[in-house]
């Protein structure tokens, strides 16, 4: 059965006890309170303060939301590429010259014909610096009689927020040159670098194409990589701590 | 024209004893009450130019001291700090209940409240001391209906009699000198 009250106004069976409370006088402290209001009134948080908040919320947040997404295009310096002639009389004291000059990434070709040299060398922007000194150099060579200098960029099209996390997450090894073994070593310590440990890095080679393979030799962090190698190209490995 | 600190403290005056009183019956202890009070008066001070009609301060005010006690009480089940700190440089809230001498039938509508769920403890403190109306409950406890705040009432009412009334017989039968937990100074 369920039993329904009748609301009343008041509640005359409680009401000594509610009288009792209600005649509590506690206006004494007023004063008290009120002087703690004057004191306290500049301290708080003002509505002023507030407004700039929302402000900031509602107009400067979605600006930086629509900034990091707005793709940006922008070139990026690949390398340069050198090209000159020389007479074959200097042929020795040019490749003395690349010989001194020259790092590992560098591409030269070299030809003779009709007693000119013609040469082209590639080198990644990393040793842009040491390309002009080796220009500088040609220049003092007596039989060099042209030097065309022209820089390889790319343009890349992508968002802010995309390229800010690419810096911040992704972890690039040079894999140009490199033999197994180095790029084996490489690949582990960029790992660690990201918190990836008990990865053990293999190397296989099929079909024309070089496929790095990690066995977990232990518990490890979830993580997502891509990396794909193919010989003799320019090599970047890209390993991703999720 | 922008309201003053003196504008907000001449229309609490008039309620400030109910609502002292309301802060004491609904933290039950002293000091939580103390805290509660002084987190509501930093509240609606800093809220004060969002109350556009002074004719309603009393239950805006109320609102807000309820609303402080709804998180007081959440926080307390998760454990958390109970009310925020006053920054570096406050001056500290005056000690309003320090002299608070309850009388035999305050000690025991207090414990007898305490027995109330949350949202009992409220409409019935709203309407018994704050003076309420049902309209106004009705908006402070998010109900649909005016009914829903009555029989609220007068279930809690009903509650509160027999819990009354048991304690008073503990009370006759321990000849008076019933040790009442709330009244234990300083907890």
């Amino acid at each position: 059965m369920i039993l329904r009250l009748a609301y009343q106004e008041n509640d005359p069976e409680n009401n000594p006890y509610w009288n009792d409370m209600r005649n509590h006088d506690y206006s004494k402290s007023f004063p008290a309170v009120s002087n703690f209001i004057h004191q306290n009134s500049t301290k708080t948080r003002s509505p002023k303060r507030r407004n700039r908040i929302t402000w900031v919320v509602a107009v400067v947040l979605p600006l930086l939301i629509f900034f990091s997404c707005k793709q940006k295009t922008y070139t990026q310096p690949q390398g340069a590429t050198l090209g000159f002639t020389a007479k074959d009389s200097v042929q020795s004291t040019v490749e003395l010259a690349i010989q001194q000059f020259a790092e590992k990434t560098w591409k030269v070709v070299m030809r003779s014909h009709g007693g000119i040299i013609h040469g082209t060398i590639y080198a990644p922007s990393k040793s842009s610096g040491k390309l002009k000194l080796f220009v500088e150099k040609l220049k003092t060579i007596p039989g060099v009689t042209e030097l065309y200098l022209s820089v390889v960029s790319t343009t890349v099209k992508e968002s802010r927020l995309s390229h800010l996390s690419y810096n911040i997450f992704n972890r690039h090894i040079d894999a140009t040159g490199a033999s197994d073994d180095q790029l084996r070593s490489e690949i582990e310590t960029k790992l660690q670098e990201t918190g990836l440990h008990n990865l053990k890095v293999q190397l296989v080679e099929e079909k024309g194409r070089k496929q790095v393979k990690f066995e977990p030799t232990g518990k490890t962090l979830d993580f997502s990589i891509d990396l794909t190698l193919r010989d003799g190209s320019n090599i970047t490995a890209i390993a991703e701590k999720w | 024209m922008p309201r003053t600190t003196d504008d907000f403290i001449a229309l609490l005056e008039p309620h400030y004893n109910s609502a002292a009183q309301y802060c004491r019956a609904i933290f039950i202890n002293r000091k939580d009450a103390e805290d509660g009070l002084q987190d509501a008066v930093t509240t609606a001070i800093e809220h004060f130019s969002s109350l556009r009609d002074d004719s309603k301060f009393r239950s805006w005010f109320f609102t807000i001291i309820t609303r402080t006690f709804y998180s007081f009480r959440r926080k307390q089940a998760g454990n958390n700090k109970l009310f925020m700190p006053l920054q570096e440089g406050h001056h500290s809230f005056p000690e309003v209940y320090n002299d608070d001498y309850l009388g035999e039938r305050e000690k025991i509508m207090l414990n007898a409240l305490d027995t109330l769920s949350k949202k009992e403890k409220t409409a019935i403190l709203l309407f018994e001391i704050g003076g309420l109306s049902l309209e106004d409950i009705r908006k402070v406890q998010k109900e649909i209906s005016i009914s829903a705040v009555k029989s609220r009432l007068s279930r809690t009412r009903l509650k509160l009699r027999n819990t009354i009334i048991e304690m008073e017989k503990i009370n006759q039968e321990q000849g008076g000198n019933y040790d009442i937990k709330t009244c234990i100074p300083g907890k």
